[in-house]
């Protein structure tokens, strides 16, 4: 698993096990809507994929839990954006809690999308 | 030559000579604008910015300022986040831009990108109404860079005249003149190979060795977020794998991606593709999130080296 590359004596040998995201989708408790737990990048953006899909084609709002989500890449966070715009006309998806790195990705790329509300903002 | 105008793309370096010169350099274009009621962004070092401010007096209030060094330090984010970012504001308006990108004290390492940038800006705003103003110190910089400007500069201004430059160079050759290899790590630096399955171990080993490197915490998160995006750019644009290595010199921290294959364009990360696109947003952040982004392209293999001040 662990390999060198270019020349570089003296490279410390890591036990750094490969490690693949882990990725669920629960039902949100006490509202309609999800719960995302674990990490979203090319590994498990599928499943976020499949599961946005279900969720908002011709839909109101949405809500989506994110306390558990651990890590999230600009590919889940391009869903998230992407599906948020094709809800009902008037309604959005309301990211609660999301971690640092989405509301990072959201700021530095789309600045505030019309259709997404962040809680707490 | 003909006189100044901003219906079209005007991209000019101005090689002045103290500060008496700059001004005289800077401050009537910027004046200019203003009369003509057109948007005008003056984006410089800091000490320029004050310098170019104070003459203007009263008048500063209508020009947008931006400390160069810092919404510049990585030179990839200038064309997307200050000048495409400004025209487009204004959508089809003419407009006015002071640049500069080049100033004494910039790293070695950050000469040969912002002498790429130079040249793709022809590029980026070729259908833009937009007059670009480049000063660069010519009493200060290296002959070096200075060789450059006419090669990225169509019109070179110099002691109060405007020429055209003969050596202005084909913006993709000249770019592609300074691809060059990256020096090897001057310390030891850790590494990891990984596929599409891998790619939480690459955040681990990020972030464990940035962190022991001192990086705050959310610069920790942002590297993280820049890596697993060429990284994910390694194993996804061809299947295969990456290979990834960090190590820190001085005061910064460095992590390399370099997987299989080929670069289609220059421009890649360095334009916010449209709100409704799905791709093209990963390099784009990792060059908004870091201090510099280097790429050495080969037939086979894309290298690209992400650079964090401590």
């Amino acid at each position: 698993m662990l390999q060198r590359h270019g020349e570089t004596p003296d490279t410390p040998v890591l036990e750094l096990p490969r490690r693949a995201a882990e990725f669920a989708i629960l039902s949100a408790t006490g509202r309609p809507g999800l719960r995302l737990v674990g990490e979203v990048d090319c590994a498990t953006r599928h499943i976020l994929d499949a599961a946005l899909e279900t969720l908002c084609v011709d839909a109101g709002d949405v809500h989506l839990d994110l306390a558990e989500l651990t890590f999230i890449d600009v590919g889940g966070a391009t869903s998230l954006v992407l599906w948020a715009s094709r809800l009902r006309q008037g309604c959005r998806m309301i990211l609660h809690d999301p971690p640092y790195e989405l509301r990072r990705i959201i700021d530095m790329l789309w600045g505030q999308p019309a259709t997404i509300e962040v809680d707490p903002p | 030559m003909t006189p100044r105008t901003t219906e079209t793309f005007v991209h000019e370096g101005l090689l002045y000579r103290g500060c008496a010169d700059y001004l005289a350099g800077t401050v009537p274009f910027v004046r200019d604008g203003l009369d003509a009621g057109e948007p005008v962004l003056v984006a410089v070092p800091q000490p320029h910015v004050e310098l170019i401010s104070d003459e203007l007096g009263g008048d500063a209030g209508q020009v947008r300022f931006l400390d160069m060094a810092k919404a510049g330090r990585n030179p990839n984010r200038i064309i997307p986040w200050v000048l495409r970012g400004f025209v487009d504001e204004f959508r089809g308006r003419p407009v006015r831009i002071i640049g500069e990108p080049i100033w004494p004290g910039r790293a070695p390492e950050e000469i040969p990108l912002c002498v790429q940038h130079e040249a793709l800006i022809n590029v980026a705003l070729a259908d833009a109404p937009a007059a670009v103003l480049c000063p660069y110190d010519a009493n200060a910089l290296d002959a070096g860079v200075l060789l450059y400007t006419g090669r990225t500069h169509p019109v070179l201004v110099e002691d109060g005249e405007r020429r055209r430059h003969p050596g202005y160079a084909d913006p993709y050759a000249l770019v592609a003149l300074l691809n060059l290899p990256l020096p090897e790590p001057t310390a030891p630096a850790a590494e990891l190979t990984f596929d599409r399955l891998g790619l939480a171990g690459v955040r681990d080993l990020v972030g464990d060795r940035a962190r022991r490197a001192g990086l705050a915490p959310r610069r920790v998160v942002d590297l993280q977020l820049a890596v697993n995006e060429i990284a994910t750019n390694a194993v996804t644009h061809a299947d295969g794998f990456g290979a990834v290595r960090v190590w820190q010199e001085g005061l910064r921290v460095l992590c390399e991606v370099r997987g299989p294959g080929e670069l289609t364009d220059w421009m890649a990360g360095r334009l916010l593709p449209p709100p409704d696109s799905a791709r093209g947003r990963g390099l784009l952040l990792a060059n908004r999130l870091c201090d510099l982004v280097q790429t050495y392209v080969q037939p086979d293999a894309i290298t690209t080296r992400l650079h964090m001040l401590i």
